[in-house]
């Protein structure tokens, strides 16, 4: 009977190990749940419907600001990573808003602080995971509207001479007239991967100002690098992965991923 | 150069100390003797010699017969003392070799020559075996005597107060102290495997050891530091493996008391620095541990018990003082000219004396029961309580075993906390060996429990919703100008009132100058809270064969399984600690759990729970082959698989396939036991703690925002916290760009850290050889070296300055525009060891070493961030400039020597002697600086480890006692350590930081060129100066009865 014992212990337990093994065995490490880069991307926008000369069709890309919102419903009160919304706030509008926020900039007016958000658009993403292609989807977001009131030109500000170190000069602003300006976003998809997480976008953009409207195809590319020329773009440690495609666009001084997502090298 | 030994054979008891406690009995059972039964005459190997080993650690005997070679060997042998019988028809019987000495984990050869029937029957030969010949690892084992006679465990940090066996592990030539515990060969201690009786009872969560058993119940502490058998994994730092004791059919205890008081410390040197207005001068108050054990029979031969219980308490002063700065007429504060810090004076009657101190309870009992022939079975069980802080008193950090706070700067609700830390563990082992000796079988069971709980000082624990566990804690850091201290906290009673009264210009009713400023001052709750519980539930069977084929082979195999579990729950009182401002305008939620579902719709989280678990699997066969008998080729190769588990369940991280092979070769020239020369590689392989999988697996959100301190004047009364504080009518807009979605609120960490598809895991190898000889009875002199690198390390990395992170092997796979990790260590080690016979014992190690590379290991030694795998090391791209070098523990010269000794008075009495000697060069210093995102202590400014050393140290601690034997086995012994007996107070560290500016580290910027280098920052005045001296002369009195 011990003689026994000795063999079917290890024996059981080889077996088991074995099982166990090839239960785990393909295990690959886990995807990134679907998300934004939290931060700045360089936009560039390409014209796809509308009048080139109108106002509206001159957009050469831009700065946009996106952040990712997971949802109530994790465990123990956590954030639920695979229920997120995100949210696009594009630079050209975010900066008249600021400045109608401010009194100094905005020549006296002050919008009231509610009025900050009304330029995020936000969309939740199909899916908790990235697809097979590592892509995450958001087809519609709502569309972001704001109008703003006249916005006096701010005067230039001479340097004082009095201060010799500080350097008191300030260009000024120009005069705004009232506008309404219009961002509907949609089909955004996201590159998700650990390499790329969510750090290379594309969407459609129906923009219009005034009553003047056109679309867009916009790809997106995160962080924000200012270039002068495509080895700005390239150059080390500018915090744009080595991997990626990308390019200067010079119409807007900023790197932008070369071609549409996933744009690798 | 073959010494043997011709002694008579029955009945005689060899190298039997007079003062050999009979103790209970170990059971780490993988030593082994071998040796060959010789005709005396003709030289050649006996065939069918019946060779028998007994001994009080073994139930019964064990019996094998000599192959055609003479060959014998004895596998799976417990430590302890034993006698070995030769029986042979041809050539008499009962040749007998009595009281041989055996360690654990060693393999001792021990040749018998047999003269024919007819001849003299009354001799053997015998070599005194003390090399281990069938081992290629480098370590050290210390058994019960020389942790008794030796003052090695120093009453001081970690397991100081009740003599962990941790601290025992430093006596090991290439290990020495770090924050966290010892580390082995140029690692760091979390990377160590810490086992009693060989299950791991490493902390789950961040790989310290978490049962820090005390040496009071152990038979043995041995050290595998490099070149370990395949039997050994899921570590890449030394294997630290206690042996307890066991019970025997004899009954045996002994009862206890030591006692380190304070009274009789050094004088300590403290480190001067700026004067600040609150100074805490720590010193020793006292220490002390007292226990029982006792071990014998409960049916003979059948059924063992052994179990004890300590106690031990440890009481820190903490003595603080009021300083206030002195003036000139001007109302300006007076600096030394030397140092530019600004001189203050003791106001008299300001000294208020606290303590932080905590007790712990050990408790061990252990069954031993041998069910049939052939067969042990063991029950271990250990409870390890131990608390702390609370009723006016601060608690003790278990991971350090220092005060949780030495500066006090801040309301004892705000800096005090309660402590506890429990150890559980139970182990079920079952060893069973075939009748002809050839199979063992090793199986084990196990399971270890902690709890570790840091709750407010009025006991109120995380998330209770009471108490001081729901008051927000807040730091004030105004500077220009500082609050007064005043406005925080009352002039102690004994002070002359106010003494603290701002400077006033004669005449003058304002323009005061605040002659007791507070730098920083926290007030309000506990701030950061946790209650943890970790598991580790492992089952292990392992099996030994003994084989013949061109030669003998000792074939082990096993699997083992492996599963730990951590629930995590973390939180700060009140659900945020606030911070000033420098300005003193605003209050930042500087620490809070929660998130955002949308713009500025912020959930805070009360605290953060996450349950998280990993599971192991792993196997190892390895065959240790004594090749014609004349070289013995260990080889083998071990397969782990680790996988962790996020707080949701789902896949953290996996890390298959670890395939450590290890290969070794031994000659002894001798070929008897009495030397040996050898070289050895080996791959090793990491263990993930689960930190990882709780901080970076499962997410860790956090928020921000302002709050404006003209409304939320005060953030730490709860109705403001809960009221104004929470309004945003009072929040600061962030300003953080045009394109931000928040206007109040920022949000970080809502995610799980993504792992690179192509992770590896981590591992470091190295190459190990040695040479030893055996110069005299139980005297070997050796050499080794070893040379150890990581080859892949695992940790995170941001490529957008901290925005997001991913986990990867730097240097490799979606990393590898990151510079590749490396840390190497080469270091040769000249060592004797005499083992205690004849009264005396000498280990005595000269290591010469060198460590370089940009990664110490699990933790960060310039900041203490235990963050395995996860640590700051390269974090960002603006901070990897300047990291490889020296690294902390590079210490290039390093001397131990251990002695004990005893003068026999008469046949009752003896007089104890022992010693250690220490002296170790100095480690390497760095200039570091602030990064804007991290802080201070991240940037290396100058190439890590160049900006000088510390200088050499050295340390001397003795040992005297008596013993006086009552009767046969009832010995009393009084004893006294004198620990740093010169009471030498050299400077053991400085202060790194040359700058608490923010700066961005220039590559290749040297020591000498610092200054204009970066010109721009300002220098910390304290830079270089000392910030810790060596522990002052201590004196640790110890009464032992044993029977």
């Amino acid at each position: 009977m011990h003689r026994m014992l000795h063999r079917l212990v290890p024996a059981a337990a080889l077996a088991a190990g074995v099982l166990a093994l090839s239960a785990l065995a393909g295990c690959q490490q886990p995807k990134l749940n679907c998300m934004s880069a939290h931060g700045d991307f360089a936009a560039v926008y390409e014209l796809k419907s509308g009048d080139p000369n109108s106002p509206c069709g001159q957009l050469p890309g831009d700065v946009l600001g996106m952040q990712t919102y997971a949802q109530e419903g994790g465990l123990n009160g956590t954030p639920n990573y695979g229920d997120a919304l995100v949210a696009i706030r594009p630079g050209e509008v975010g900066a008249l808003v600021s400045r109608a926020m401010n009194p100094a900039e905005g020549g006296g007016v002050e919008l009231p602080q509610d009025q900050w958000y009304e330029i995020n658009s936000i969309g939740g993403f199909t899916a908790g995971l990235p697809d097979d292609n590592d892509f995450c989807m958001i087809p519609d977001l709502d569309a972001a509207e704001i109008s703003l009131p006249l916005l006096p030109e701010v005067p230039p500000t001479e340097d004082d001479p009095m201060t010799p170190d500080d350097d008191e000069s300030d260009p000024g602003l120009p005069e705004i007239p009232a506008t309404t300006i219009r961002y509907a976003w949609s089909n955004a998809k996201f590159l998700v991967s650990a390499d790329a997480q969510g750090t290379q976008f594309e969407a459609d953009l129906s923009y219009t100002r005034d009553g003047c409207t056109a679309e867009y195809h916009v790809l997106g590319l995160y962080p924000a690098i200012g270039c002068g020329s495509d080895d700005d773009c390239t150059a080390d440690d500018n915090g744009i992965n080595p991997d990626f495609a990308v390019r200067c666009e010079t119409s807007i001084g900023m790197c932008v991923i070369a071609d549409a997502p996933p744009a690798y090298e | 150069m073959r010494r043997n030994a011709w002694l008579p054979i029955v009945g005689v008891a060899v190298a039997a100390s007079v003062t050999v406690v009979h103790e209970a009995k170990a059971d780490i059972t993988n030593s082994v003797i071998i040796g060959v039964v010789r005709d005396a005459k003709t030289g050649d190997g006996i065939e069918g010699a019946v060779v028998i080993i007994t001994g009080e650690k073994i139930q019964g005997e064990r019996v094998m017969t000599t192959d055609v070679s003479g060959l014998y060997r004895i596998a799976n042998l417990p430590v302890g003392e034993y006698d070995i019988t030769i029986l042979h028809k041809d050539y008499g019987e009962g040749k007998q070799r009595k009281g041989l000495k055996l360690r654990g984990g060693t393999t001792i050869r021990v040749d018998i020559s047999l003269m024919p029937a007819g001849g003299d029957k009354r001799t053997i030969e015998v070599p005194a075996p003390t090399v281990d010949v069938g081992s290629s690892s480098t370590g050290l084992s210390v058994d019960k005597e020389m942790a008794r006679r030796v003052p090695i465990a120093a009453p001081t940090g970690k397991g100081g107060a009740n003599r962990s066996f941790e601290a025992i592990a430093e006596a090991t030539p290439t290990a020495a102290n770090d924050t966290y515990g010892t580390s082995v060969a140029g690692t760091t201690s979390p990377e160590n495997k810490y086992q009693i009786d060989g299950l791991s009872v490493n902390d789950p969560g961040f790989g310290l050891n978490g049962t820090p058993l005390t040496v009071e119940f152990l038979e043995q502490v041995s050290v595998e530091s490099g070149g370990y058998m395949p039997e050994y994994g899921r570590a890449t730092g030394g294997i630290v493996n206690a042996t307890t004791k066991s019970g025997s059919n004899e009954f045996h205890g002994g009862v206890w008391g030591y006692f380190t008081p304070g009274a009789l410390e050094g004088q300590r040197k403290y480190p001067v620095r700026d004067g600040s207005t609150l100074q805490t001068q720590n010193t020793l108050g006292w220490l002390g541990d007292a226990g029982f054990d006792i071990g014998g029979r409960i049916i003979k031969d059948k059924l063992w018990f052994y179990g004890g219980v300590q106690v031990s308490r440890s009481v820190y002063k903490l003595n603080t003082s009021w300083n206030r700065t002195i003036v000139d007429d001007d109302g300006m504060p007076v600096t030394d000219p030397d140092t530019t810090y600004r001189l203050t004076e003791r106001i008299p009657g300001s000294t208020v004396l606290r303590k932080a101190q905590g007790t712990s309870v050990q408790a061990l009992g252990k069954l031993t029961y041998a069910p049939a022939k052939n067969h042990t079975l063991e029950l271990l069980g250990i409870f390890a309580p131990s608390v702390s802080g609370g009723n006016g008193t601060y608690g003790i950090n278990a991971r350090t075993g220092n005060p949780e706070t030495t500066s006090l700067q801040g309301d004892y609700n705000a800096l005090a906390h309660r402590y506890n830390d429990t150890a559980t563990d139970v182990q079920l082992k079952w060893l069973a060996n075939s009748d002809d000796q050839k199979w063992n079988f090793d199986t084990t069971i196990g399971w270890h429990h902690q709890v570790n709980q840091r709750m407010a000082a009025d006991g109120s624990s995380l998330g209770s919703g009471s108490g001081l566990s729901n008051v927000p804690g807040v730091i004030y850091r105004r500077s220009n100008p500082n609050h007064a201290l005043t406005d925080f906290a009352e002039l102690p009673p004994g002070a002359m009132a106010g003494a603290c009264d701002p400077w006033m210009a004669p005449g003058q009713l304002v323009d005061a100058t605040t002659i007791c400023p507070a730098q920083t001052w926290s007030t309000g709750g506990p701030g950061f809270l946790w209650d943890r519980k970790l598991d580790r539930l492992q089952a292990r069977s392992m099996f030994t064969r003994l084989a013949r084929g061109a030669g003998h082979h000792l074939i082990k195999g096993g699997i083992d399984f492996e599963y730990m579990g951590y629930n995590s729950a973390r939180g700060y009182s009140g659900g945020t600690l606030y911070r000033e401002s420098t300005s003193g305008s605003y209050f930042q939620d500087y620490r809070q759990y929660g998130y955002l579902t949308g713009p500025d719709e912020a959930i805070v989280l009360d605290a953060l729970r996450w349950n998280v678990h990993s599971t192991t699997i792993g196997g190892f066969v390895q065959d240790s082959w004594a090749i014609m008998d004349k070289v013995t080729l260990n080889a083998g190769v071990r397969y782990d698989a680790q996988y962790l588990f996020s707080g949701d369940g789902a896949m953290a991280m996996a890390l298959p396939n670890q395939v450590a092979p290890r290969v070794g070769l031994i000659w002894d020239p001798t070929q008897s036991g009495k030397s040996k020369i050898a070289i050895n590689y080996a791959r090793y392989f990491q263990s993930i703690p689960l930190n990882l999988a709780d901080r970076a697996g499962s997410g860790e959100p956090g928020s921000i925002s302002f709050h404006d301190a003209g409304a939320c004047m005060d953030p730490s009364d709860v109705d403001m916290h809960t009221g104004v504080c929470a309004d945003n009518s009072t929040r600061l807009p962030l300003y953080a760009g045009d394109t931000t979605p928040d206007y109040y609120w920022y949000h970080y960490g809502a995610a799980k850290t993504a792992i690179d598809p192509n992770l590896k895991p981590q591992t470091s190898d190295d190459i190990v050889a040695l040479a030893e000889y055996e110069i005299f009875p139980n005297g070997r002199l050796g050499v080794q070296y070893t040379h150890r690198w990581l080859t892949r390390v695992i940790e995170d990395m941001s490529r957008d300055e901290a925005t997001t992170y991913f986990i990867g092997n730097p240097g490799y796979g979606i990393a590898k525009d990151f510079p590749k990790a490396t840390r190497v260590y080469d270091a040769a080690v000249f060592f004797l060891e005499k083992r205690f016979t004849d009264h005396w014992l000498l280990t005595g190690s000269y290591t010469l070493s060198w460590l370089r590379g940009n990664i110490a290991g699990l933790f960060r030694p310039e900041t203490g961030q235990l963050d395995p795998g996860i640590n700051s090391d390269f974090d960002l791209i603006s901070l990897l400039d300047n990291r490889t070098g020296y690294l902390a523990g590079d210490t290039r010269h390093v001397l131990k020597v251990f002695s004990a000794g005893e003068i026999v008075v008469d046949n009752k009495n003896a007089i104890l002697l022992g010693g250690a000697v220490r002296a170790r060069s100095g480690q390497p210093v760095n200039a570091l600086g602030s990064h804007p995102l991290y802080g201070s202590g991240e940037a290396f400014l100058v190439e890590r480890g160049t900006y000088g050393r510390t200088p050499w140290t050295f340390g001397i601690d003795t040992n005297v006692g008596y013993s006086h034997r009552f009767s046969k086995d009832v010995i009393l012994s009084l004893t006294m350590d004198i620990f740093n007996v010169a009471n030498f107070q050299e400077v053991i560290a400085v202060d790194q930081n040359y700058t608490y500016g923010d700066v961005v580290p220039i590559k290749g910027a040297t020591a000498d060129q610092i200054e204009a280098m970066y010109p721009d920052v300002e220098k910390n005045p304290n830079f270089g100066n000392p910030i810790a001296y060596q522990r002052p002369r201590m004196f640790r009195f110890g009464v032992r009865l044993t029977f």
